[in-house]
């Protein structure tokens, strides 16, 4: 409780902790159509098979414990013991250097091994100074996944509910998998580690020696294909996963070995690629180039972000004053319309003409993922002004849209383009309102695309998100006009922007492991393993 | 010498209070600086007027965030003065039932007014343990007072909720405790502009005193300083420009060497503030010396009372006062300050006038005198979302444009704050526009908790809505556990009482059953995996409910990817559940819901909530009946069972009194009225005016079906309720038109549009006259014969019965509400349910086949002698 002076008194800053990402909400659209039409139900962490495993071999190894202990023992306290157990020893055997590291290799994904663990230890989270986020059934890692692709479940209580307490499913695949990894464990003579509740006390040799025994998530690489067969079983249990799964396999055996994002410009851009692809795959891989396209629309728009916040920080406090200065930059002239830009971009693929529909057509067929101009090469390039890339990167990426968006039939593929409505900027909505507006004098277009796109919708994600403790808002009216909050100021403005991450990296970590894909670490690069999908 | 001044975050100050009314004027402002940093910080329990006043120039910068903004016209009202003067005051009222806290200061609400420039700001608790003069609490009513004459002469007090909100504030404030007054000790004065100019406000120098000024303005020349020395007749001036970003000063810096009798100072800044305060000062006699801080620059303009400004006088004695000058050592620069023309801005246009939507249309009222104008062109924005509209002329005679929600050519729909834009042509063929927040009466003239509760269900529905703060997560989550323990069905627990189901914070503590069995996947296992998952499962639900094709939104950090794999499970539940029996899942909760209420015993705490999250329900219910297309026959049971519930005694199956319950009877009163009657709450008027049409179209519904209309008690009971709160009108028509659209209608609905409106002015009148038993009543208790077919046809075989014992006292017995049977001494067939009994049930009496007596429900009984009364 403050105490009021009896006398005029200064203000002082009460600014909030600055923070907050995706700045203009366009990040949460692209993650609806990833998880609902691309790659559902595993995310950016869940790129190790072997880890799966283990998640599911835990609750099992749980229960058959409490088994032998009686029902007593099966709490939620105790389970969270016994898994701690695992957990602590798993990232013991995933450190650097460890025997079972040098023997199989490391996984994609570690998880806890930054814990620090003094030997003998109790294998217990609290004195390995890790938290819960660490855990591998954490939310943001294998929990939610394990539970979509059917291997983990929870108990039920005696109410009816959920008991928390997670439990293998009782399904062959789920089993199956559970018990190969317990057959392998038991092969460690340190295994009684993992046999009761009793309290333990473990040295890092004892569980080297579980590591070497099935403890190690990259161990499983080299399983028997009866288990990798069960795994597959569930990871293509989605049709999306599954096509995304033959679209880069067929891609890879038309173009050759490549890196995840060439393919998927390629996706999006190679109009002559994926002739021969089936229906089905060819219609998903039309939802991954609109995806793509949205993927570009945020990086321009927040590139339009960072463009806009270096200008508040220059002093510019008005919306046409830092209009002004990126079209100097970008070397466009006053009396230009947006659609004189375009055709000015479009000359980079030597089309000319009145018509913006062939010149976009041109465009398409022209610049693909090779290509210098290319967009997505191009926006990247921070050799180049970011006024520059954002405003020539807005007339190439609208070139392509034009091109994407053009008479689409299908109700899945107008789903995704109409994805975010007006509110988060859809593909549809943005192509719209640029073609309406294609006319109008550039200074004109670009002030109201900065006031509608980057201002205002800036703040409305911003208001919408605000704590009262971290401060999303980035820049707001002040008296001489717009300027970046305090907690702005005090850090650096105009970040660069990123591209989400899409889960396909993950996805082809997981195919790779199922010997699907192959993977040359050095060079980066995915090329078609042995075992054919389709059958 | 360290500068003694004490420093306050306004943001803490604001915070002191838990606030009724809350006024705050402000030249400049930033919208979304105040949505993101005050008003979260602002404690609005029990807040009813949050008013903020600008200059129009200020408010017509703010426009460019209005896209963004969620509150503006929907918790608080801002709006420009209908003035012509420049409106420059800073003062901040805040108002709780016994005090109030004045705080009077220099910076605008903006980041750089609140924070970041150097602002002097004096804050005065006026209550019962403070002290403040008499004078100054005048001063106050003086201020107020004036603020309320900016507005045109005619009482629109009822149709702006600014000027509403001004007039309660003004009440307010006067109806604070009168002793609050009393202490003669304290002199401080607000002076503004409504009481004459400055310069003849502050008190006259003596000769031994020196005048000190700091200010950030002086208009670009020496004539308010001028002005100033005169007029208080100072000897000597001390002057502290400020000095601006772009180190000059607002001042001809040649010409101060000229001048006699001023000094020149530069003043003391810690880092690079900006001093934007206002300051004058007296000092050098001893109990005379005093200080003088607010809104008013060194101008002739602010001096002069030419605008309207405010500031704080006080008595302090010299050694204070000389730490708020201290001299900084460095020279002041000799640069003119180029300063930016405010007014350069496109302020806009010439038409002012205020918007407010009433549920029904939005009117739109001229502010200051305005001549008609034609070819209007409007717009309404809202979010990324716009309206447009086209008149021929508005404003003719300085009346009101109404636009009705179909004005727009699509349904005007708000999903944040919303602006109206007008563009026209002025008589002579200028070209004229302006601008308005859309203040939404039917949120602002609700109480809090109701409009909280409102704005969740908004929230719920609406794709930006969820803010994903820990804060918010927490209340939301609090009002989804209140609708979700309010609905869900009561368990028996071992020793027989009931219990309510744990929410879903509870369930990971639930002990598993043995042998472990894996939880099929529901919904409460799947929403229940964390808190945001709960969220976002809610509000995909009610988006499905909605129709809305919702966007979730991103989140921060660790969230961000815990919302990543809560989505996949949320879009995928949303489907599944769809593809079962979406229409049985919300009918079973809605008649728990309706369980519930019959069994519930509010407290203080519950009656706060219960008719929104009872509103709640019921609206999303009858949402979900018309997306999943169900019969009108669902409807009217719906709408009965809902009614029944809340204004119908509620007789308890089992019934055993415990020590802690305010119930002692079997038979427990109707909700309606015990929430009125122990806890004084209603419900909001938006939820009566559906209460209202609910009746009608049952009432309707009874006429085009010939069957008898049984509501009356409850009717009467919610007749009750809105006579109570004075209301002017018993209904409005065009609400009610809105509640038969969007709630009632449909193609086989029994009940045709016409026939609601028709039922509509006829429900008013609805008295115990109209109850199927009444006329019966009438005939069976006068002393005349008894022709049988003058009395209902359920009452006639045993007519022969009741004749034969009408002389005696014991004839007609009142039955408690829910009894079903004849308990009279002596009767062949009492406790036993007969088939005349089933009439009980829907609330009229009958004649006991066993006996003869009369059994009247005792509400009907009571109701009958009270009509004979009257």
């Amino acid at each position: 409780m403050i105490v009021i002076p009896s006398r005029p008194f200064y203000n002082e800053n009460f600014s909030d902790r600055g923070g907050g990402i995706d700045f203009l909400g366009l990040g949460s659209v692209n993650l609806d159509i990833l998880s609902t039409d691309l790659i559902p139900e595993i995310n950016n962490a869940t790129s190790d098979i072997g880890t799966y495993f283990l998640a599911t071999w835990i609750p099992w190894k749980f229960e058959a414990i409490c088994r032998k202990a009686g029902p007593k023992s099966f709490t939620l306290e105790n389970f969270r013991m016994f898994r701690e157990r695992v957990e602590v020893s798993l990232a013991v055997v995933m450190r650097d250097g460890s025997p079972a590291e040098k023997k199989f290799g490391q996984v994609q994904r570690r998880i806890g091994t930054d814990q620090k663990v003094k030997f003998p230890s109790d294998l217990t989270f609290k004195s390995a100074g890790r938290t819960e986020a660490t855990s591998l059934y954490a939310a943001p890692l294998y929990g939610p996944s394990v539970r979509y692709l059917d291997l983990v479940g929870y108990a039920i209580s005696q109410s009816g509910v959920s008991s928390g307490i997670p439990k293998t499913q009782e399904n062959q695949e789920a089993l199956l998998i559970a018990e190969h990894v317990d057959r392998n464990l038991r092969c460690s003579k340190h295994y009684t580690i993992f046999e009761s509740l009793a309290a333990v006390n473990v040295t890092q040799s004892e569980i080297d020696d579980l590591g070497l025994n099935g403890l190690h998530p990259s161990y499983y690489r080299s399983s028997e294909s009866i288990l990798k067969e069960a795994f597959s079983t569930k990871l293509f249990a989605s049709s999306s996963r599954r096509h995304t799964a033959r679209l880069l396999v067929a891609s890879l055996k038309e173009i050759g070995p490549a890196d995840l994002d060439t393919l998927k410009d390629c996706w999006y851009a190679d109009s002559k690629f994926g002739s021969s692809l089936p229906t089905e795959i060819s219609l998903h891989r039309k939802k991954w180039a609109l995806f793509m396209s949205r993927q570009y629309q945020r990086y321009v728009l927040e590139l339009h972000l960072k463009v806009f916040e270096e200008g508040l920080k220059q002093g510019h406090n008005s919306i046409a004053a830092i209009v002004q200065e990126l079209l100097r930059i970008a070397e466009t002239k006053n009396d230009q319309s947006f659609f004189d830009l375009v055709r000015r971009e479009a000359e980079l693929a030597s089309a000319k003409g009145e018509s913006v529909h062939n010149l976009a057509k041109k465009w398409h067929e022209t610049i693909n993922q090779g290509h210098a101009a290319f967009e997505g090469s191009f926006l990247y390039d921070d050799s180049i002004a970011s006024a520059t890339r954002a405003v020539a990167g807005l007339a190439r990426w609208y070139l392509r849209a034009s091109v994407l968006l053009r008479d689409l039939q299908d109700g899945a593929l107008i789903k995704i383009a109409n994805a975010g409505s007006t509110e988060r900027v859809s593909l549809t909505y943005l192509v719209g309102w640029l073609t309406e507006r294609g006319d109008q004098p550039l200074t004109k277009v670009l002030g109201d695309f900065i006031s509608n796109f980057v201002f205002a919708q800036h703040l409305r994600v911003a208001l919408s998100r605000f704590d009262g403790r971290l401060q999303r808002i980035r820049f707001f009216l002040d008296d001489e006009g717009i300027v970046l909050t305090s907690a702005m100021t005090a850090r650096e403005a105009g970040i660069d922007p990123y591209m989400m991450a899409d889960r396909s990296f993950a996805l082809a970590c997981l195919l790779t492991d199922l010997g699907v894909l192959n993977y040359d670490y050095d060079k980066e690069r995915f090329s078609a393993g042995m075992l054919n999908l389709d059958e | 010498m360290k500068n003694s001044v004490p420093r306050l975050k306004l943001g803490d100050v604001l915070a002191v209070y838990e606030p009724i009314h809350v006024l705050g004027t402000t030249f400049t402002l930033s919208l979304a600086f105040f949505e993101s940093s005050v008003w979260p910080r602002i404690k609005t329990n029990r807040l009813s007027n949050f008013l903020i006043i600008s200059d129009r120039i200020g408010l017509s910068r703010a426009y460019q965030e209005a896209p963004a903004l969620k509150l503006a016209g929907r918790e608080y009202v801002a709006t420009a003065a209908p003035t012509r003067r420049t409106f420059h005051p800073k003062v901040w009222l805040l108002i709780e039932e016994r005090r109030a806290l004045l705080l009077v200061g220099s910076g605008n609400l903006t980041q750089a007014g609140f924070m970041e420039n150097l602002e002097l700001f004096e804050a005065i608790e006026m209550g019962p343990e403070t002290k403040c003069s008499a004078k100054l609490r005048e001063d106050v009513q003086e201020f107020l007072k004036g603020l309320r004459s900016l507005w045109p002469v005619q009482d629109l007090s009822d149709e702006l909720p600014a000027l509403r909100a001004l007039d309660q504030i003004l009440k307010a404030f006067a109806d604070l405790p009168n002793e609050i007054s009393e202490s003669k000790e304290c002199k401080r004065r607000l002076f503004h502009s409504f009481q004459g100019k400055f310069t003849e406000l502050l008190p006259q120098l003596e000769e031994r005193q020196t005048l000190s000024v700091a200010s950030p303005y002086f208009g670009g020349s020496e004539r308010g300083l001028v002005r100033l020395k005169a007029s208080l007749k100072a000897k000597r001036v001390a002057v502290y420009p400020a000095v601006h970003r772009d180190d000059g000063v607002d001042f001809n810096v040649m010409q101060k060497n000229s001048l006699e009798g001023f000094e020149f100072h530069r003043m003391k800044v810690e880092g690079d503030r900006f001093a934007h305060l206002k300051l004058i000062s007296a000092t050098g006699v001893q109990g005379k010396d005093w200080i003088f801080s607010g809104s008013i620059n060194c101008t002739d303009a602010a001096l002069s009372a030419e605008n309207i400004e405010a500031g704080l006088w006080r008595p302090l004695d010299k050694k204070t006062i000389q730490a708020y000058f201290e001299k900084d050592q460095a020279p002041l620069p000799s640069k003119r300050t180029e300063l930016a023309n405010v007014n350069s801005d496109s302020v806009s246009g010439s038409i002012h006038f205020s918007a407010v939507f009433n549920g029904s249309s939005l009117k739109l009222y001229p502010a200051i005198t305005q001549n008609p104008v034609k070819d209007v062109s409007i717009t309404v924005s809202t979010s990324s979302r716009e309206f447009n509209a086209h008149f021929g002329r508005a404003f003719d005679d300085q009346g009101s444009l109404n636009l009705g929600l179909n004005s727009f050519g699509k349904p005007l729909h708000f999903s944040g704050s919303a602006v109206v834009s007008v563009s026209a042509k002025s008589n002579d063929g200028n070209h004229v526009e302006g601008k308005a927040f859309v203040d939404d009466s039917t949120l602002l003239y609700i109480d809090a908790s109701t409009r909280r509760a409102l704005q969740y269900a908004l929230m719920m529905v609406e794709s930006d809505g969820i803010d994903e703060s820990l804060d918010c997560l927490d209340d939301l989550l609090d009002s989804l556990d209140g609708l979700e323990d309010f609905a869900l069905p009561l368990d028996e627990s071992e020793d027989g009482s009931a219990k309510a189901q744990p929410s879903m914070k509870e369930q990971s503590a639930l002990p598993p059953i043995w042998p472990p069995m894996v939880l099929p996947s529901n919904i409460s296992a799947k929403s229940g995996a964390n808190v945001l998952g709960s969220i976002h499962f809610a509000q995909r639900i009610l988006s499905a409910l909605f129709g809305y094709d919702s966007v979730p939104t991103a989140s921060e950090n660790v969230h961000e990817l815990a919302l990543e794999s809560e989505q996949d499970q949320v879009a995928s539940l949303v489907k599944s559940k769809k593809a079962d029996h979406n229409w049985s899942f919300i009918e079973n909760r809605f008649e728990c819901l309706c369980e519930r209420l019959r069994e519930l015993e509010p407290d203080q705490t519950s009656s706060k909530n219960l008719w929104a999250m009872g509103a709640t329900f019921f609206l999303v219910t009858l949402i979900a009946r018309r997306a999943y297309r169900q019969p009108a026959t669902t409807l009217t049971k719906i709408l009965r069972e809902f009614l029944r519930s809340i204004f119908s005694p509620r007789p308890q199956d089992s019934f055993s009194r415990q020590a802690h319950t305010r119930y002692s009877t079997r038979v427990f009163p109707a909700l309606a009225a015990d929430l009125r009657d122990n806890f004084k709450s209603i419900p909001s008027e938006e939820f009566k005016a559906i209460l209202i049409s609910a009746f009608a179209f049952l009432l309707a519904d009874s006429r085009s079906k010939r069957t008898k209309f049984i509501l009356i008690p409850e009717f009467m009971l919610l007749k009750s309720l809105v006579e109570r709160v004075g209301s002017k009108k018993f209904f409005d028509t065009d609400r009610a038109t809105v509640v038969y659209k969007r709630y009632f209608s449909g193609a086989d609905s029994s009940v045709s549009q016409a026939a609601f409106i028709s039922e509509l002015s006829n429900i008013e009148n609805l008295s115990w006259a109209d109850h199927p038993s009444f006329r019966d009543l009438a005939v069976l208790l006068s002393k005349e014969p008894i022709p049988k077919e003058k009395i209902s046809p359920h009452l006639q075989p045993h007519l022969g019965k009741f004749l034969k014992i009408r002389a005696r006292a014991d004839a007609v017995i009142a039955l408690e509400p829910g009894s079903t049977i004849c308990d009279v001494k002596g009767c062949s067939r009492r406790y036993q349910v007969t088939p005349e009994k089933r009439f009980l049930d829907v609330g009229l009496a009958i004649i006991c086949s066993g006996c003869g007596t009369l059994l009247v429900p005792a509400d009907l009984l009571k109701g009958f002698k009270e009509q004979g009364k009257t």
